[in-house]
C-alpha cells in the first residue's frame, strides 16, 4: 500500500523550498531565489501556497533601509516534510 | 525551476538531497570566510606585538592584543552586512565555539594581567587548540580535528619548554596560519 503524496510538497520549486528550509534556521527571500534558480515572481507565488498551508512563516521587514523577506520552517512544516519523505520512501522501496 | 507535478518519487528524493547538499555547502562557505578573518587578524597581531615587544623589551606591548577584538568585531560585521546566506546548526555552532574561545581568553588575560599572574600563551594556545578540534569535530573533518590538537598540546608544551619572552608570540602566528587554513577547509568543504 503507498502513501499519499502531499500535492503541496509534490512540487519541484516547492519541495525545493522546504528542502533549504529544513537545512537553516531561516533563509532570506534573495538566497532561496539564488539557491532555486526561480524567478522572484514563480518563487514569491510558491512561499503564498507554502505560508497559507502553515508550513513556512514569511516575516518582511527592513535590513537596513533595504526591505528584506525572512522565511522559516514551522513544525507543522516540518512534519509535513517528514512526512512526504516517508511517503516517497514507501514508492520506491527504500 | 518550474512548479512541476512530473516529479517521480526518485526525482523527488534526488532533488531533495541535491538542495540540502547545495545548501549545506553554501552555508558553511558562508561561515568559513570569517575563519580568514579572524586568522589574518591574529597572525597580523601577533607579529606586531612579537615586533614591538622585540625592539623595545617592553612586554606592556601585549596591551595591544585587546585592540584585537576591537578590530575583528566591527570587521566581521563589515564582512556580513548584505550576506544572504543562512545559518544553519553547524555555523551557529562554530560562531559560538569561537565566541567562547574569545571570551575566555580576553577573561583570563585580564584577570592575570590584574590579579593573577600566569603563563597566558600557554593557557590561550591550549584554548585555542581546544576550540580548533571542537570545530572539526562538529565539521566531521579529521584534519582540523588534528591540527587542533597539535596546536593546543604542542603548543602548551612549547609554551612552557621551548620558547620564552616575544618569541613564544610566534606560537600565535603559527595557531593563526591554522586558523586561516580552517577557514580555507571550511570554504573547500565537498
Amino acid at each position: 500500500m503507498f502513501d499519499k503524496l502531499d500535492p503541496l510538497l509534490h512540487s519541484e520549486l516547492r519541495l525545493a523550498v522546504m528542502s533549504i528550509l529544513m537545512g537553516a534556521e531561516e533563509a532570506d527571500f534573495v538566497y532561496l531565489r539564488q539557491q532555486t534558480g526561480s524567478t522572484a515572481g514563480n518563487l514569491s507565488v510558491q512561499l503564498d501556497k507554502l505560508s497559507e498551508a502553515g508550513y513556512i512563516t514569511v516575516e518582511k521587514g527592513f535590513q537596513g533601509k533595504k526591505p528584506r523577506t525572512t522565511c522559516r520552517i514551522t513544525d507543522s512544516g516540518r512534519t509535513a516534510f517528514g512526512n512526504y519523505v516517508d511517503a516517497l520512501r514507501s514508492y520506491i522501496g527504500k | 525551476m518550474e512548479s512541476l507535478n512530473e516529479l517521480t518519487p526518485a526525482r523527488s528524493l534526488d532533488l531533495i538531497n541535491e538542495t540540502l547538499d547545495r545548501n549545506r555547502k553554501a552555508i558553511l562557505a558562508g561561515s568559513g570566510k570569517f575563519f580568514v578573518l579572524w586568522g589574518v587578524l591574529l597572525c597580523l597581531f601577533s607579529l606586531a606585538v612579537w615586533l614591538l615587544w622585540s625592539r623595545s623589551g617592553n612586554a606592556a606591548w601585549n596591551l595591544l592584543w585587546f585592540a584585537m577584538p576591537a578590530v575583528g568585531y566591527p570587521a566581521a560585521a563589515v564582512l556580513g552586512k548584505g550576506s544572504k546566506v543562512p545559518q544553519n546548526f553547524v555555523s551557529s555552532l562554530l560562531g559560538k565555539i569561537w565566541g567562547a574561545f574569545g571570551f575566555f581568553s580576553l577573561s583570563i588575560s585580564a584577570l592575570a594581567i590584574i590579579a593573577f599572574p600566569m603563563n597566558l600563551t600557554l593557557v590561550i594556545i591550549l584554548l585555542f587548540g581546544c576550540a580548533e578540534t571542537v570545530s572539526g569535530i562538529a565539521l566531521k573533518n579529521w584534519p582540523i580535528i588534528i591540527a587542533g590538537a597539535i596546536v593546543g598540546v604542542g603548543g602548551a608544551c612549547a609554551a612552557t619548554r621551548l620558547v620564552s619572552g616575544p618569541e613564544q608570540l610566534l606560537l600565535f602566528t603559527g595557531a593563526a596560519a591554522v586558523l586561516a587554513l580552517t577557514g580555507v577547509a571550511i570554504m573547500l568543504k565537498k
